[in-house]
């Protein structure tokens, strides 16, 4: 609630995010470990038994 | 005096942007997928990187293949002359099934990559130019599938370059490049002194450490080793309980103990390991007379606390460690940098 009674618009979310060096470093490790782990996933199990 | 790169006040996000903007950045992001896309399909077709088909395989079944192709293949003075292009190579503590071979230059083989206890590496060199080499790495439970094909005549050492023990150093074995394979089946191109075809003939086919240039010492003790101690002793700490799967395979063709007659009693727990060719990792012959490699196992005779500690670096302990280090140290240090250029242009 700002002083002349009006509530401040909420900024967007990826606007948050591209404010904050720590909340897009966090988002940036986790893309890239979620991206990782998936692409480890993806290549284990398409490994055919011989 | 006002940043450039301050944010603008408000809801900056729901604004349209400048037109020119909006090309710019959709200009980076094609340029970045192209990149992206670039660097896979380099991976995938640019013939820089051992691709090849991988499958799934216990070590007790793949251990039956190497066999399978052992009997099927030509035994010669010179190494095994495989029945067609397939070539199968089972890496284990401390030898190499199915080497040594003879194969033909610029014919494609494929080489079968597996290994029957722990991690090895499958590291090629040609002897006249060890400076060239290819690395691949052999997991126990995959058997590789890497097409291989020779163009240059000669002896070609294979080491491992995965340390997979105390006898990791001693790790060798070769195979041979010949142009006319028929000569070598049919006897006549076999034993003919050292000047066969291969590279300039001056020591081609003499598989004696004398050729290694250097890459096997006589230093029992391994110096490598107590670098390996030292980092394993700070990373590691505590104490080593064997818990690597160091199970040896004992079904080889002729299973015959390593020449210094140890009692299997190795400061890794397990069994020592027995070579199928009488406990002899490589053997080539030339001039008629066979070299041969002894496979000697430095921990057997005296373990030492650096040895048994270059154990620790191998355990996981120690691998965890190293892998919590590394991403930690970057970031700490992209917090650092983000942190000192934000003081710079004022942001935040």
């Amino acid at each position: 609630m700002g002083a002349d009674g009006i509530e401040p618009a909420e900024e967007p979310w990826p606007q948050q995010l591209l404010e904050s060096p720590w909340l897009l470093a966090g988002a940036a490790l986790l893309f890239f470990t979620l991206s990782y782990v998936v692409w480890g996933l993806i290549d284990l199990l398409s490994i055919a038994s011989g | 005096m006002e940043s450039p790169i301050d944010s603008p006040e408000g809801d900056w996000w729901s604004e349209k942007a400048n037109r020119r903007e909006t090309m710019w950045l959709g200009l980076s992001g094609i340029w970045s997928m192209v990149l992206f896309g670039w660097m896979a399909g380099w991976t995938q077709f640019g013939e820089q990187n051992q691709v090849g088909e991988t499958l799934e395989v216990p070590p007790e079944r793949y251990q039956g293949k190497v066999s399978a192709f052992r009997d099927a293949a030509t035994e010669t003075e010179r190494g095994l002359v495989p029945p067609d292009t397939d070539v199968y190579v089972g890496a284990m503590r401390y030898a190499f099934d199915g080497l040594p071979a003879v194969i033909e230059a610029g014919t494609e083989y494929t080489f079968h990559l597996g290994t029957y206890d722990v991690q090895h590496g499958f590291s090629v060199r040609q002897e006249d130019t060890l400076s060239k080499q290819l690395s691949p790495q052999m997991l126990p439970g995959y058997e590789w599938l890497m097409l291989m094909q020779f163009g240059e005549t000669g002896t070609y050492h294979v080491v491992c370059n995965e340390f997979c023990g105390t006898g990791h150093r001693t790790m060798h074995a070769t195979f041979e490049v010949v142009e006319d394979l028929s000569a070598v089946e049919s006897g006549t191109d076999g034993g003919s002194s050292g000047s066969d075809a291969g590279g300039d003939g001056s020591d081609s086919g003499n598989g004696a450490s004398d050729d290694y240039g250097g890459w096997f010492t006589d230093d029992a003790s391994g110096g490598a080793l107590f670098v390996v101690a030292a980092v394993g002793t700070l990373l590691g700490g505590g104490t080593y309980e064997g818990d690597l799967p160091v199970e040896a395979p004992t079904a080889f063709g002729t299973e015959t103990a390593v020449p210094d007659g140890g009692d299997g009693t190795t400061p890794d727990g397990g069994e020592h390991g027995t070579t199928p060719d009488g406990g002899v990792d490589a053997t080539a012959s030339a001039g008629g007379e066979t070299a041969e490699i002894e496979t000697t196992d430095p921990g057997e005779s005296s373990p030492s606390w650096y040895e048994d500690a270059a154990h620790h670096a191998l355990s996981m302990r120690g691998t965890f460690v190293m892998t919590l280090v590394f991403p930690g140290t970057f970031v700490v240090l992209w917090a650092l940098n983000w942190y000192l250029l934000s003081q710079l242009w004022h942001v935040g």
